[in-house]
């Protein structure tokens, strides 16, 4: 049953999603207060994220809790971790977003935070454009040479150098056929073979093929 | 049943009586029907042992023993990571090809495999799995449910957390499977400064360029999936990896033949019609 | 010089950071004053848009960014933001991510003031209303958006002390024909692809998704595109208003200009060596 129970849950849901999405009068199936019996779904498929959501906090809390109990390394900075994320979530809680000193503490700790793990890309980048492109082989000729007209595109010097009011438009005009054309091909041609490959992967799940995710 | 059921005064049109009026739905539901079939009966061929056609060998995939090996000669680690992963996502599943793969090898080895997660409960999965492997290999003691680690569901504060693993145990090899966003470059810039042998496997058209510049070897797209159809060995996923194949080769017919339509006939493009129906 | 140069592809990364911090800091400190070239085929659609639009129409924007996009992100909105209260929009906003609720919730009101201040009328309720994050349930909200939101917005306040509000209780082609969406990731521009195919969509993206985006801009599936704070500096300069874009352009452009040599200097000392053997 462990092992069976799930997956009929799975069934269940996917057929009522797909059923109300799909056939019109189960879609337009109203109740007698004005309800959609389809918003209903929604709001239960909405309710069931806010309980992972609790799951996710008791399972937080509980490997955190677990690091300071048995004092593994660096148990200290999971008591800040629990401390910190329950005082910041009760107190939004219970002030609500609006609230000064919580808008206060997520623009002054959160987002320079984001900023700063987000700005060492740039330099990330630096070196890493460095230590690859690098005329090794044609793949890789390519490869710098497309980066370097998109980048020189990119930046005022670039316009500097060949106006794209001249001939083929200039940098910008390369750029913009390289980003229209190839890249956009390429990019269709990925998104097409994974998309294929989600579908496929979810008609294992249906049919009952792939069961790892349910602990087989 | 009156009380509880009535209906709109106009009736809306249907197609076919029954499917809402929108575009794609009945061609969209087409397709995944033909799909699932596809799917069924590239499984069911390979569950009754009939031939299927070889996925062929991708460069990225043979480094996989190649890097294990390497760290278990130098002593280090094997990191494997995903950050974008969740119970019910095609790359997590494919995710878990690699990661019952490595395990083995790990285990095989006696190397140790450190597994960092962003999903709470793909982390619960994930210990099923190493330990699973390790059980397989008769080292079961050797398996560290430390070693696989949920960090946080927040972008950079898992990446942040991933780079101080970086820093501090040194990975020999890394393993970047599954779907990435920004803090794909961070985590495999920081693998290469340590100059470990990455391999990355991506559906993230985004971050392949970033893959392409820091790691030793890239799958990209269906590489991902076929990859793990092919380290699984499992004729059960090969024979649905082929089924995607062939219904590829259905949309590559599809569009060029719509493109051509479209621009010398575009008055009888069935299959803009078709599609858009 | 020859030596160096052949030295070169040894160089110890902490310089590389060392040079481009610099370059990165010093344009900020002393701006240079580079030129800005608007893109025709994808930021002046998403202007013009604005620009031609009657004063009175409702126009819908969607904030999904984190603190990490926010450098991009926030000079596009607020650009695009003070744009529509100067040419007497109403603009109305959600968010699909919770952070992009929290940024967005503190500089629309920034912004506000600052139409207000340079004579045009941006008062809460009557001129913008931001409902933040609600439940998204996409296809509940264009047809009663109220209800999906709670009836309140990101402030707190009852739909119905808002007069913006009595003319939008739904989300759909004919509440507002375009709308703008500023996505860092996912969620993003694909919930509206799916649910408002039938609306005109605008997006504003980090740079590095506008590799992404071009399949469905070249594609029509969206009609135009601000690509990161480039983008955001050529709204500025079109809206005659330079801002933090701008200001940050010379920054961004000295970046380029360090990585384009660094890419230069390698590869001449990769081929210096190669010739020596």
């Amino acid at each position: 049953m462990k092992r069976e129970v799930p997956y009929i849950l799975m069934l269940i849901m996917i057929v009522l999603r797909f059923a109300f999405e799909w056939i019109g009068p189960l879609d337009a199936w109203v109740l007698a207060d004005g309800m959609k019996v389809r918003s209903l779904i929604s709001w239960a498929m909405t309710w069931m994220g806010f309980g992972a959501f609790g799951l996710g906090i008791v399972n937080f809390t509980r490997v955190h809790y677990g690091n300071i109990r048995h004092r593994r390394e660096h148990w200290m900075f999971s008591a800040y971790t629990i401390v910190l994320a329950w005082a910041y979530g009760i107190y939004g809680v219970i002030k609500g977003n609006n609230d000064p000193l919580f808008s206060t503490i997520f623009r002054v700790v959160s987002e320079p935070l984001d900023a700063t793990m987000f700005s060492l890309l740039a330099f990330f980048i630096a070196s890493a454009a460095y230590r690859a492109f690098r005329v090794k082989n044609l793949e890789s000729t390519v490869m710098m040479v497309v980066a370097f007209l998109v980048m020189v595109a990119n930046v005022p010097f670039g316009e500097m150098i060949w106006s794209s009011q001249s001939w083929l438009g200039g940098f910008s005009g390369i750029r913009t056929w390289i980003l229209a054309t190839p890249t956009a091909a390429v990019s269709r041609a990925i998104s097409i073979g994974a998309f294929l490959g989600g579908v496929a992967n979810t008609w294992r799940v249906v049919l009952g093929i792939e069961r790892r995710h349910l602990a087989h | 049943m009156s009380e509880i059921l009535f209906l709109a005064a106009e009736a809306p049109q249907y197609k076919f009586g029954f499917v809402v009026d929108q575009p794609n739905a009945v061609s969209a539901c087409l397709f995944y029907l033909c799909m699932g079939i596809l799917v069924w009966v590239g499984v069911s061929r390979a569950r009754a042992g009939l031939p299927l056609p070889e996925i062929k060998r991708i460069p990225g995939l043979e480094a996989f023993d190649e890097a294990v090996g390497r760290a278990t000669e130098m002593g280090r680690p094997v990191h494997m990571t995903n950050y974008d992963e969740g119970i019910g996502y095609e790359d997590t599943f494919a995710y878990w090809s690699y990661m019952a793969y490595v395990a083995k090898l790990c285990a095989q080895y006696d190397t140790r495999l450190i597994v960092t997660d962003s999903s709470y409960l793909c982390n619960a999965v994930h210990q099923d799995i190493v330990r699973q492997a390790y059980l397989e290999a008769g080292r079961p003691d050797a398996f560290n449910p430390d070693d696989i680690r949920y960090i946080s569901g927040t972008q950079f504060a898992w990446a942040m957390n991933i780079n101080g693993i970086i820093a501090r145990e040194k990975p020999a090899a890394q393993f970047l499977i599954g779907y990435f966003y920004a803090e794909a470059l961070l985590i495999a810039e920081a693998g290469a400064l340590i100059e470990s042998i990455q391999v990355a496997a991506t559906i993230a058209t985004t971050q392949i360029p970033f893959f392409i510049a820091t790691c030793d070897y890239v799958m990209i797209g269906e590489e991902m999936y076929a990859g793990a159809a092919w380290l699984s060995r499992d004729p059960i996923i090969t024979g649905s990896v082929v089924s995607q194949d062939i219904f590829r080769i259905v949309i590559f017919v599809a569009v060029i033949l719509g493109a051509l339509l479209e621009t010398f006939a575009p008055g009888h493009n069935f299959i803009k019609t078709f599609c858009n129906f | 010089m020859r030596e160096f140069l052949e030295r070169f592809s040894e160089i110890n990364p902490r310089i590389i950071y060392l040079v481009m911090a610099c370059a990165l800091i010093i344009p900020v400190l002393q701006p240079i004053g580079l030129p800005i070239v608007v893109d025709e085929e994808t930021t002046k659609p998403v202007f013009d848009w604005i620009e031609n639009s009657k004063p009175g129409e409702i126009v819908f924007f969607d904030v999904s960014y984190g603190g990490g996009s926010n450098a991009e992100l926030s000079p596009q909105l607020e650009a695009w933001f003070y744009h529509c209260m100067q040419k007497g929009l109403k603009a109305v906003g959600v968010a699909q991510w919770e952070t992009g609720a929290m940024i967005a919730g503190d500089l629309l009101k920034k912004v506000a003031a600052a139409a207000e201040a340079d004579g045009y009328s941006a008062e809460y309720g009557v001129d913008w209303v931001f409902i933040g994050y609600k439940s998204m349930i996409w296809r509940e909200m264009r047809e009663d958006l109220w209800k999906t939101c709670g009836n309140t917005d990101f402030y707190g306040n009852n739909f119905e002390d808002l007069p913006l509000m009595q003319k939008v209780r739904q989300w759909t082609a004919e509440t507002s024909k375009a709308f703008i969406i500023f996505e860092a990731g996912s969620p993003g521009v694909g919930t509206y692809l799916v649910n408002w195919a039938d609306c005109d969509i605008y997006v504003g993206c980090v740079a590095v998704n506008v590799a992404g985006n071009q399949s469905i801009l070249r594609s029509r599936q969206i009609k135009g595109l601000l690509a990161g704070l480039g983008g955001a500096a050529q709204y500025e300069k079109l809206l005659g208003r330079p801002g933090d874009a701008t200001s940050l352009m010379d920054a961004q452009g000295l970046g380029h200009a360090v990585i384009i040599v660094l890419i230069v200097l390698g590869n001449i000392s990769y081929i210096l060596k190669k010739k020596n053997g």
